[in-house]
């Protein structure tokens, strides 16, 4: 009955959307990690993990289906500590990897909890925000967000990774944004933001994210290292045209001449191999999932829904526009994937969580149903 | 929330379109160009044989490990420059300066030229340690008979930036081109056309699959009228005889060879000493190797028999024999009375003789000079050089070969062009015994004798008899091509011919080598005098009757001709009709050298 019940209330769209990207994601990661060629040793690994993980997601945001989203609102200062923790733990006992600390292992496990602090942060700034109701006017009204993001952004931050953080700010400039922050904070941050930005450059800033920024303004600065990575996978894109080269067919994912083209630069193997058609059709998918997102947040009959919404809404556009903008050459290279379709565990459990947070939330849009 | 989503989607479409479709294509070349490296194909260059099929030129496939163009720019990283140095046993410096010498230059950069199959294979097996290095095949030119006829046949060097093939296409890296000789002449015949194959690679270098690209056309064989073995025996009998000179105090400063089919104008050997190895420029010729032969100053690069003009001493007396008969001023019965020097001017025999009342036929036979001066003086310098034009001398002979001199004819046009002076009758005795201004090529002299011996016919020498089609089939024949006749009676020639036949006779200054020579010769021995030094000409054609070979040596600064060059003319005629140490019973158990193919042909 509950099932019935749950089915006909889903978003249908929500839910065909996000099964058309993982299932994409899925396919693309086979196709960079060479699934078709029987010479490779392993060459469904990937594929398979992925699939797992998307199961597994799946399954976990199906079962908190039955519980309602406002439990988070309780537990949001357990799952803040929770994720201070883990962000610490990363610092303790993580693994490195291209230069930076992000990992944990869990036994066979591999966890990027910079991944789960996203959703963990969206849920403790949600619960923050839905108590204050006066709107965002002044900076000293911001103290208690800054309070409360400060300690994980600068976890993450020091990692490093910038990209990660940046989705923070990005995540509560959205959310702040829903609960009323006013213009004029934003200008004089903005302001603000320039007149830092070479105290930024010069102490904050690491080397290769530095040369990661250059070589958006021209990758030939270093065109066998960072610079490398945008040649490529601009190549790549480009080189799809309109229909693509095909499916396994791309000679610049096939032969490896793209690099993490089943992470971070997945978006490339879709331009190459699926071309112009493929890759518009993908953003014609963030667009559907996008907008949903926005009718969820509004559908929602309570402050924290609308603003745990929002803030899912701004994680992936930013992401979505980062990770896409980057493989275009227009933003600079930083590690943040693509939602749903970048090969990765713990962010495609995140990205299937959030989806199960929304359509929790549309699940139970209107308070009367359930009480 | 709505207009930020569509307006960054927007942003991101816009730009994919822009790449996509606007620029697609400059970014599919770029893809392209990423993945599908064109090395050359160099053609074989085509195959150089003796008239008996000997190869004189081929090639044999080496392999170079290079850096190819498109990575010549980059440095190699550190831990593969290391385990280059050591797969190639050079100095990881050396590496980097060879890579620092040849940034500008044109093409790859070959680190090792031949190196083993060992080499080759290991690169292969452990190319994700190799990266940045490729092994290229080249052919590389080998000239079996080395040193002998290298001044004939030429060598090779890679083609610079500004050097075009047949078609004015700049060569692709390192192809050969010929730089003298023949392979200089033929160029074009022998070059072929260079291809290229695409291979399709991975990002780590990896050949992934090939395709065909432009065909390889190998270069057409040639078949040269030059007979290596008599090459080898003239070029061993002019070293042992400079050796033989040496031994006596005496020092050549070069000698030269020509054997011609007089029949025919068929060159069959021609020798220039001293001479190189051609070989140490197809390997890429050292330093060392280049100044030796740089700063020898007997210049082996020369090819004597064609540049290099002498007075023709004696031998040129046939010239002044065939003008003084046709204008009757000279007759065979009469007797001139040799004192030992002319009765107008005092000019005397070469060593001082005095032959007393002499016909013409003993004049010859002991090359009198006395009564040669009195035939000049009955001619004039004026019908003297008339006939050595007639003969060919002054102009070249057209062999297939660059770099021929012209040489000169004496005469009194020429002093007056020249010094702006009167002629001396004086001069006309020295014109008519070859001293003088008259000037021959070693060349020059044998196809005069050609002309005498094969009843006055002057033939064009040649080299190369055919050019042959990838599948055999000739390409192109080089028939004998007869520039003129001699405006010499055959009464006349005969007359000659008989003077020439009795100086291999017992009176004769050939006589002392061959008068029991078994087969019927003819010839004359000449000695003329440059600075003071003197050249050794000596010249002798076989069979008499039917003559089938004229053999010319010419030793500079080597005393008289007799001497010097007859016991070499000898040699070779030995050589080409089989007799003496190279009759069959001498020769059964002894290989010769040049027999075969050895080293492969072509490629």
């Amino acid at each position: 009955m509950h099932f019935l019940y749950y089915w006909r209330r889903i978003d249908g769209t929500l839910l065909l959307t996000l099964l058309a990207l993982a299932l994409t994601g899925i396919l693309i990661i086979g196709s960079a990690t060479h699934m078709n060629d029987p010479t490779y040793a392993g060459r469904f690994d990937f594929v398979t993990r992925q699939g797992v993980f998307f199961l597994l997601g799946f399954a976990l945001a199906a079962f908190f289906m039955r519980y309602d989203y406002r439990l988070l609102y309780r537990w949001a200062p357990a799952l803040y500590i929770i994720n201070c923790i883990m962000l610490l733990g990363v610092r303790l006992v993580g693994t490195s990897a291209l230069g930076a600390q992000r990992w944990i292992q869990i036994g066979p496990i591999t966890l990027q909890p910079s991944e789960f602090a996203k959703v963990l942060m969206i849920i403790c700034l949600a619960r923050m925000l839905a108590e204050h109701k006066d709107g965002f006017r002044t900076w000293r009204s911001l103290l208690p967000v800054a309070g409360l993001m400060l300690p994980p952004f600068i976890l993450v931050f020091i990692q490093p990774d910038l990209g990660t953080s940046l989705v923070f700010a990005a995540i509560c400039f959205g959310m702040l944004f829903l609960s009323g922050l006013r213009m004029k904070i934003v200008r004089q941050a903005l302001l603000a933001l320039v007149a830092l930005f070479p105290v930024l450059w010069f102490f904050l800033l690491h080397d290769y994210q530095k040369k990661r920024i250059l070589v958006l303004f021209d990758p030939d600065v270093d065109p066998f290292g960072s610079g490398y990575h945008v040649i490529q996978s601009k190549i790549s894109i480009g080189s799809g045209g309109f229909i693509g080269q095909g499916l396994f067919e791309g000679t610049q994912s096939q032969l490896n001449f793209l690099p993490e083209n089943h992470t971070d630069f997945i978006f490339s193997v879709i331009g190459e191999e699926l071309g112009f058609v493929g890759a518009i059709f993908l953003l014609f998918l963030y667009f559907l999932l996008l907008y949903r997102t926005i009718v969820i947040s509004r559908s929602s009959g309570d402050a924290f829904g609308s603003l745990l919404a929002c803030g899912i809404f701004s994680m992936w556009l930013f992401q979505v526009f980062i990770n896409v903008g980057m493989t275009l050459g227009i933003m600079p290279v930083t590690g943040i994937p693509l939602p749903f379709i970048s090969y990765g565990g713990s962010a495609l459990m995140v990205n299937m969580l959030c989806a199960g947070i929304l359509m929790n939330i549309y699940l139970r849009r209107k308070k009367l149903m359930f009480n | 929330m709505m207009y930020a989503a569509v307006f960054l989607l927007a942003i991101l479409s816009v730009r994919l379109f822009y790449m996509q479709i606007v620029e697609g294509s400059y970014y599919k070349a770029e893809a392209d160009g990423n993945r599908i490296r064109t090395l050359p194909v160099q053609a074989a260059r085509g195959v150089m044989y003796d008239r008996n099929g000997i190869m004189l030129a081929g090639s044999r496939p080496t392999y170079t490990v290079v850096i190819p163009v498109d990575r010549k720019q980059e440095k190699l990283p550190e831990a593969e420059l290391q385990a280059v140095a050591a797969l190639l046993g050079m100095k990881p410096e050396d590496i980097q300066k060879k890579q620092e010498e040849y940034k500008v230059a044109f093409g790859s950069i070959p680190l090792a030229h031949d190196v083993g199959l060992d080499v080759v294979s290991r690169i292969a097996e452990k190319k994700a340690d190799f990266p940045d290095i490729e092994v290229e095949s080249q052919p590389l030119r080998i000239y079996p008979l080395k040193n002998a006829g290298a001044q004939v046949v030429g060598y090779v060097g890679e083609a610079g930036p500004d050097e075009r093939n047949a078609e004015g296409q700049p060569y692709t890296s390192s192809t050969l081109i010929g730089r003298t000789g023949l392979e200089y002449q033929y160029n074009s015949y022998l070059e072929g056309k260079n291809g290229s194959r695409h291979v399709e690679v991975d990002a780590t270098g990896q050949p992934v699959r090939y395709f065909s690209g432009e065909p390889v056309v190998s270069g057409y064989n040639v078949r040269l009228t030059l007979d290596a073995r008599l090459q080898e025996v003239a070029e061993r009998a002019i070293e042992e005889q400079v050796a033989n000179l040496r031994a006596s105090k005496i020092n050549p400063t070069g000698a030269s060879v020509v054997a011609v089919d007089p029949n025919s104008g068929a060159i069959l050997a021609m020798v220039s000493w001293p001479s190189f190895d051609p070989n140490q420029f197809s390997r890429g010729i050292t330093a060392g190797e280049w100044n030796a032969i740089l700063n020898n100053p007997n210049h082996p690069l020369e090819n004597r028999p064609i540049t290099s003009m002498y007075p023709p001493g004696s031998t040129f007396k046939v010239i002044t024999s065939a003008a003084g008969l046709e204008a009757m001023v000279l007759d065979p019965q009469e007797a001139i009375f040799d004192s030992g020097k002319h009765w107008l001017i005092d000019k005397r025999n070469a060593q001082g003789e005095a032959f007393g009342w002499i016909n013409f036929e003993q004049a010859m036979e002991k090359s009198d000079n006395v009564y040669f001066y009195e035939i000049g003086r009955r001619l004039g310098i004026d019908r003297i050089a008339a006939m050595a034009r007639a003969f060919g001398l002054g102009s070249r002979t057209g062999i297939d070969l660059a770099g021929e001199s012209e040489g000169n004819v004496a005469s009194e046009e020429y002093k007056k062009k020249v010094f702006g002076e009167d002629w001396y009758l004086g001069e006309t005795f020295d014109a008519a015994i070859g001293q003088s201004y008259t000037l021959t090529t070693p060349l020059q002299m044998a196809m005069v004798y050609a002309a005498i011996a094969n009843g006055g016919f002057r033939y064009q020498p040649y080299l190369v008899s055919r050019v042959d089609n990838l599948d055999g089939t000739p390409n192109k024949i080089f028939s004998p091509v007869k520039t003129g006749t001699l405006p010499v009676s055959q009464a006349n020639l005969a007359i000659i011919r008989q003077a020439l036949r009795s100086v291999m006779g017992k009176e004769g200054t050939g006589g002392f080598l061959f008068e029991h020579y078994p087969i019927p010769l003819a010839g004359k021995s000449g000695t003329a005098e440059t600075n003071g030094l003197d050249n050794g000409w000596f010249v002798a054609y076989a069979p008499f009757d039917k003559p089938e070979i004229v053999v010319l040596v010419m030793f500079e600064h080597s005393g008289f001709g007799s001497d010097s060059a007859a016991p070499v003319t000898k040699k070779i005629l030995d050589a080409y009709f089989h007799l003496g140490e190279f009759s069959p019973s001498a020769q059964s158990g002894k290989q010769p050298k040049a027999e075969g193919d050895k080293g492969g042909q072509g490629q």
